[in-house]
């Protein structure tokens, strides 16, 4: 019987090794020949296989002739081929956040190594738990040591030695030297871990950073040193400060982050070298053997006289910039500016002439100049690259000045005021501007003769440009200040654009509708910008009845009114037939001036009805009323129903007044029933809107099959379950619902009305369209500021 | 005009040439045949997946075709996949990643996208044990190796 046994166990042993003869040894070769460009050498690997030998419950699956089919019996269970298949791994990765990336790298080997390049993509140290592991290990110590340093300086009284003197700097390095074994002893141990640690990640991973968002001045520094981030496309700079820990209350955080700007704001009695010392470049040079002692001794830099240190971080900035060409996104933060003062600014536009792919540059860092920027970006940045130049400076005075063509700037974005005349210099000078996005514009001096051509060197002071877009942030309001402005606009300036297909401005005026209809044949798009001045500000955005209708007339490539704040009467929109039908996609704007019957005249029409009564004389007049409503409401209906195209409706916006958010309503919306149907009685201010129910006619945009949004926030719209189940079932593209959604800046007592019960029945009925304001969220944001 | 595919065992769909062309892989090939009614064989798609995809692109045959817009920002790169899309995508995971597989090889991004972001969803949340039970996937790593992995990215914990 042993025997037997023994045998039967040998046999099964001698099909174990056949069976892996031939079953993994081709897998093996493929794993081995991936490992291999991987890295992995068999030392770091272990057996896994931990069943009992012999035991085919498990199977070991089939060859194939397209590989391992995980199908075939009896099969172990595999991952499916698809989850092989780098490419497509890469682009699950996509979709995650760095949470689930972080389990995902965790899952296996192929895993790691597909995913780990994802997960480095972007890094933000402000953002996970970046500010906890920098905030509790290295900040904290940082302002111990400066005070350490600088009241030993002051001892010895060589804080204020003069100038740049670059032997007088050195002393003080040799004596922020002498307090090195001072300072390390109050050094926590863990921070030269953490800097440690830091240097080792980014040496290992830096590689894979695509996007970086510095606050922490040792990331900058890290990043820099270890010469691993060199495949950067965006590198932005945070204001420093920003070293939220643990704090308890405001006043603790207040008094924490004014502690660790010492570190960054200790130039006041600056003495040490500057970026336009030859010197500035001397570290470079010893790269290799200052990486050395990093890898041996981390914080041996950072041991060093804040003066190098503060000069350091700025250096390491640079050369970071200078090693990543690849950059698109440049961000110089304000915060880089007091730690090394910048006599002249040479070198900062001699990095940027080395960014040939530079598309955004946000210049708060200080007041660099658009002309020089752009002579030295003329050669390296060719045809088909755009720059964008963010100013965030209140004033960009002279520093806009451009004295010369060029041809290689297709966008221009300045995110801050510019005077009316630099507008038209933009035009002349940047031949090839595609895309103007302007901040504010300023009246400046010139108010009489804004956007007119003064200039004596062109011949032709009426030569068109082939500005294709305008977007311009805030230019005022209807002020009378403004109004100059927007006048000028439309009789200098539109006229030479007849290229133009998109304009954003505050506010359309009739002027700058007549211009766009009959100067820019392709006019496609208008936004209303500046919204963020919307609500209850003095200058809330005044507009003229019916001025978009000049658009919609006349502009037959019309593909966008996004405008919710002009309105059109509902009369003058049935007698105006539009050019655009066939073309419009988003519609954004009030319709008002419908007839709507108020609550006591539905009583009187439901009155006469039921006793058959000729008596009551106000029944004529509400059922006359009735009529003209109904006759309105089918020819806006009619209107709407013909742009095949659209898809998204929007006709409301959140209009509800300052008292509203202060005191809420009280917790129920007064209702009336008539007929059957419920009326909301002094709860939304815009009455004379359309009414959105079946009754008055809603079903004819059963022909909006592509809509995608659908707005009636703020509406009397009258919407019921019929309504509801209408828009379910006759939307099936419909994603977006404004004006059933949850009402953030409303009081907490407001929880359980209607509004909140239609959403839920709007939910079961289709439960993935999602219900959210049509105001942008910082401004909701602004008013619970406002109401606290 | 209609176009005929053929599944890998053999089975054939008559399809509208503008539904059969949402496939790039198609569309590239119809271009350069030319005109020819001559059955487009597909021996990597089964005729269970290939109606399935076929299902997709008739409901999206009016779709503009999508610019390809790439944002780097995870939080901008929402996962809200279109009602329609959600409840086609509801099958179980072995013809999931086969319509995923199908549409790699036939070129259509959109489907592989909905696809991808349907399998980013299933590991939403879960620990790397759960992902690996999931997905039928072994843990190949040494304790020493997973600690390390953790030591390095901890910044992305949530705390």
């Amino acid at each position: 019987m042993s025997i037997a046994k023994t045998v039967l166990h040998k046999f099964f042993g001698y099909l174990e090794a056949q069976a892996s003869e031939l079953i993994w040894k081709p897998r093996c070769s493929a794993t081995i020949a991936w490992e291999q460009t991987q890295g992995i050498s068999a030392k770091n690997k272990t057996s896994k296989y931990t069943g009992p030998r012999g035991d085919w419950s498990q199977g070991y699956g089939y060859i194939t002739h397209d590989g391992f089919s995980s199908t075939s019996l009896p099969a172990t269970p595999q991952p499916n081929r698809a989850l092989l298949i780098v490419e497509l791994l890469e682009r699950i990765g996509s979709h995650l956040t760095p949470r689930d990336l972080l389990s995902c790298v965790q899952v296996s080997q192929h895993w790691n190594s597909v995913l780990i390049p994802r997960l480095w993509h972007t890094i933000d140290d402000r953002l996970y738990s970046w500010a906890c592991i920098l905030n509790m290990r290295v900040s904290h110590t940082a302002p111990r040591l400066l005070r350490i340093v600088m009241a030993e300086q002051d001892v010895n009284g060589s804080s204020s030695s003069s100038g740049n003197d670059i032997r007088e700097s050195t002393n003080t390095i040799v004596e922020a030297k002498v307090l090195k074994q001072t300072a390390l002893d109050v050094w926590p141990s863990r921070r030269a871990e953490t800097v440690l640690w830091l240097y080792n990640v980014f040496k290992k991973h830096g590689r894979h950073v695509r996007v970086l968002r510095v606050s922490w001045p040792i990331v900058i520094l890290v990043a820099g040193i270890t010469g691993h981030c060199t495949q950067l496309q965006a590198l932005t700079v945070h204001p420093f400060a920003m070293r939220e820990g643990p704090a308890r209350n405001r006043e603790e955080g207040a008094g924490r982050r004014k502690q660790d700007m010492a570190d960054v704001t200790w130039v006041e009695n600056y003495t040490g070298p500057t970026a336009d010392w030859p010197g500035f470049w001397r570290l470079i040079d010893n790269e290799d053997e200052e990486a050395r002692l990093w890898s041996t001794n981390p914080p041996h830099l950072l041991d060093e006289d804040p003066l190098w240190l503060n000069w350091g971080i700025v250096q390491r900035f640079w050369i970071l910039v200078l090693r990543n060409p690849t950059l698109e996104h440049l961000s110089l933060g304000r915060s880089l500016k007091p730690l090394a003062p910048f006599i002249s600014l040479e070198l900062v536009y001699y990095t940027l002439a080395t960014l040939p792919r530079l598309k955004t540059l946000d210049n708060r860092f200080m007041e660099l100049d658009l002309q020089t920027i752009l002579e030295h970006t003329s050669t390296t940045h060719t045809g088909g690259n755009r720059n964008l130049f963010y100013h965030m400076e209140s004033n960009c005075g002279s520093a806009l000045r451009l004295e010369k063509d060029f041809t290689h700037l297709t966008t221009l974005a300045i995110r801050g005021s510019v005077e009316s005349s630099y507008v038209l210099m933009f035009l002349k000078r940047l031949v090839n501007l595609d895309q103007l996005f302007l901040g504010r514009i300023n009246l400046g001096d010139k108010g009489q003769s804004l956007f007119v051509d003064m200039d004596d060197n062109y011949e032709d002071r009426s030569r068109p440009f082939a500005l294709s877009g305008l977007h311009l942030v805030q230019v005022g309001g209807l002020t009378a200040e403004y109004k100059s402005i927007h006048k000028a606009m439309a009789t200098h300036l539109i006229p030479r654009l007849p290229l133009l297909t998109q304009l954003a401005t505050e506010v359309l005026t009739p002027e700058m509708g007549r211009a766009l209809a009959s100067h820019c044949k392709q006019f496609r798009v208008f936004r209303q910008s500046g919204d963020n001045e919307w609500i209850n500000e003095d200058h809330t955005v005044k507009t003229e009845l019916n001025v978009v209708s000049i658009l919609l007339e006349f502009c037959p490539n019309l593909t966008t009114i996004d405008a919710i704040q002009h309105q059109i009467d509902a009369t003058y929109l049935a007698e105006h037939p539009w050019a655009c039908e066939a073309m419009l996609e988003t519609f954004r704007c009030q319709i008002i001036g419908l007839e709507r019957l108020t609550f006591e005249e539905y009583q009187d029409m439901s009155m006469s009805s039921k006793q058959d009564t000729t008596q009551l004389p106000s029944r004529g007049v509400a059922e006359e009323k009735y009529k003209r409503s109904q006759e309105q409401h089918h020819q806006v209906y009619e209107r709407l129903s013909r742009l095949v195209c659209l898809q998204t409706l929007d006709l409301g916006g959140d209009v509800k007044g300052i008292e509203y958010h202060i005191y809420g309503d009280s917790g129920y919306e007064p209702t009336m029933e008539v007929n059957g149907r419920i009326h909301l009685i002094d709860s939304n201010p815009i009455m004379d809107c359309l009414e959105l129910s079946l009754a008055s006619g809603l079903d004819q945009l059963v022909t909006l099959r592509n809509l995608k949004v659908f707005g009636f926030e703020g509406l009397d719209h009258r919407i019921e379950t019929a309504e509801l189940e209408w828009f379910a079932t006759r939307l099936p593209q419909l994603a977006v619902m404004r004006g059933l959604h949850i009402d953030d800046s409303a009081t907490l007592s407001k929880s359980d009305t209607k509004t909140t019960r239609q959403r839920q029945e709007m939910q079961k009925l289709r439960p993935f369209v999602r219900h959210e304001s049509a105001t942008p969220n910082n401004i909701l944001e602004r008013r619970l500021h406002l109401t606290f | 005009m209609t176009v005929i595919l053929v599944s890998s065992d053999n089975q054939d769909f008559k399809v509208d040439k503008e539904v059969a062309e949402r496939s790039i892989l198609i569309k590239n090939m119809l271009e350069d045949v030319g005109e020819s009614d001559s059955p487009i064989p597909l021996p990597n798609v089964t005729s269970a997946v290939l109606t399935k995809v076929i299902e997709y692109c008739e409901h999206h045959r009016n779709d503009p075709v999508q610019v390809p817009e790439e944002t780097d920002d995870p939080r901008k790169r929402s996962n809200d996949i279109e009602e329609w899309d959600m409840k086609f995508m509801q099958v179980d995971q072995e013809m999931l990643f086969e319509i995923i597989l199908a549409a790699n090889y036939l070129d259509i991004k959109p489907l592989l996208d909905v696809g991808c972001k349907t399998v980013a969803n299933i590991i939403k949340g879960k620990t790397p044990e759960e992902i690996r039970k999931a997905f039928n996937i072994v843990n190949d790593f040494t304790p020493e190796e997973e600690a390390q992995i953790k030591k390095e990215n901890e910044w992305a914990e949530d705390r």
